[in-house]
């Protein structure tokens, strides 16, 4: 099991404060191929056959880098490159991304079904050896950050340096202050899992309150002056404030 | 929330395998292709032995099964049984686990109640975290839209008021609550007024999933007898 270093086309996911855009209000049923993509992945979860759902995250966003770069090692086909893939669509991407990562499939295999399937011929149905367990079983490390630095109460600094690969704090919040108001425990490291890295940090975790003006300035509307934002961050992404 | 609707049956299910009749044209429909490519890799995993077509059936159905009544029950409970709220308040899981509902694949759930001085809303800005176990396998599509996730943090007073007609008083304190990490988040709405004893399951009905999500209150009596 190799570690999936930041690919080129990796992107943060955005945050666009100045959008307007309407919600959409219907709320479209979900197509059959989205809940089936999305139980096939529970499944293979609940199996243990995959890892968290943090791979899965990470090759969400190297998703949209492909589209945006038209990089595309993956295959598209050319009447569906114009445009971003949507929710469902996007997840099959990234399934399908991860279960080839952990040698699940290869693209050749999912290249020969798929044409086999539109030119119908009938299925080879040989069974194959079923093998148990993930395939990625890092080693956790637990001294690191064995005693949790901040206090309820204590006053952090986010960092205000992006990181390349899958990052699990917002942007909209580097740099920004704001106070630790709970710690919610220790968790494994969502951007060591995401990467498939051998060794995985247990990281203590904390909800953090800011002000809103703080986050937004200027930009703060004047009636949520007063309002706050939650947001749990990991140790390593915060500094101290004297 | 009504149950999910027919339309979703798939292709394969409304036309029997062995009636293979459709043309071999290349598929140029957006449908059609992630059908098929989805359908590839579980027919892929299904043939290696990594799982059975009947166990992804099954899966699809408990995940249809899992309804925003479920987070409806313990808002209920919480609502006419103080102990239960504050246990509830203190470790969600171990609360739902009292009343045999399953959150086995949610790590940590904090539950957060809205009072006459705070409100909650939630959001996940980094992709579309949501108690799924709890309320439900897909969210709704405004709260997987980038419009949503970009505006509620910033304006969460104007996205309530123009989006969701729900005003929040100024004197009430707005908590927006970013769902970026392992936690999920639910809300137990105010309960509604000229509710004085209702019994639960009564009351079961005045919970709308988006009072669950802090985008609207529960729903008055009022509203409910229409």
């Amino acid at each position: 099991m190799k570690e999936v270093p930041p690919n080129v086309y990796h992107q943060p996911i955005p945050h666009d404060p100045q959008d307007r855009a309407d919600m959409p209000k219907a709320e479209k049923a979900v197509s059959f191929f989205e809940k089936q993509i999305v139980s096939i992945h529970n499944l293979m979860r609940a199996k243990q056959q995959l890892p968290s759902f943090d791979s899965v995250r990470r090759a969400a966003e190297e998703i949209d880098g492909r589209f945006d770069s038209q990089n595309f090692s993956v295959d598209i086909p050319a009447f569906l490159r114009s445009r971003l893939p949507r929710y469902g669509e996007r997840r099959v991407l990234a399934v399908e991304t991860v279960l080839c990562e952990l040698g699940y499939l290869t693209r050749e295999e999912l290249r020969q079904e798929f044409d086999q399937a539109n030119s119908d011929k009938a299925d080879d149905t040989a069974s194959l050896p079923q093998s148990p367990g993930s395939p990625y079983s890092p080693e956790i490390d637990q001294d690191t950050y064995a005693n949790p630095s901040y206090d309820v109460g204590d006053l952090v600094r986010v960092v205000n340096q992006i990181k390349a690969g899958h990052i699990r704090t917002p942007v909209y919040l580097l740099g920004k202050q704001g106070k630790v108001v709970r710690f919610q425990g220790t968790f494994l490291n969502p951007e060591d899992l995401a990467h498939f890295k051998p060794q995985v940090l247990q990281l203590p975790l904390y909800l953090v309150e800011f002000d809103m003006t703080e986050v937004w300035g200027a930009r703060c509307p004047s009636r949520s002056r007063q309002d706050k934002l939650q947001v749990e961050i990991y140790e390593p992404w915060l500094k101290p404030i004297p | 929330m009504p149950n999910q609707p027919e339309q979703n049956k798939s292709p394969s299910e409304k036309e029997p395998e062995a009636s293979h009749d459709h043309s071999h044209e290349p598929i140029s429909d957006d449908e059609a292709y992630w059908v098929q490519r989805t359908r590839v890799i579980q027919t892929l995993l299904e043939r290696k032995g990594y799982f059975t077509a009947a166990e992804v059936r099954q899966e699809i159905e408990r995940e249809d099964s899992v309804t925003p009544m479920l987070g409806a029950r313990l808002v209920a409970r919480a609502w006419v049984d103080p102990g239960f709220k504050d246990r509830l308040l203190a470790d969600g899981k171990a609360a739902c686990q009292e009343m045999d509902i399953d959150t086995v694949e949610i790590k940590r759930l904090e539950v957060v109640e809205n009072t006459t001085s705070v409100h909650h809303v939630v959001v996940c800005t980094l992709c579309s975290c949501y108690p799924r176990a709890i309320l439900g396998y897909h969210p709704p599509s405004w709260y997987k839209s980038t419009a949503y996730r970009h505006r509620v943090v910033v304006d969460p007073r104007g996205v309530l008021e123009e989006e969701f007609g729900t005003i929040i008083p100024d004197d009430v304190e707005m908590r927006v609550m970013d769902s970026t990490a392992d936690t999920r988040y639910m809300v137990i709405p105010v309960r509604p007024d000229g509710t004085d004893g209702w019994d639960e399951s009564a009351l079961t009905s005045l919970v709308n999933r988006d009072s669950m999500i802090g985008v609207s209150f529960s729903s008055s009596p009022d509203e409910s007898l229409n």
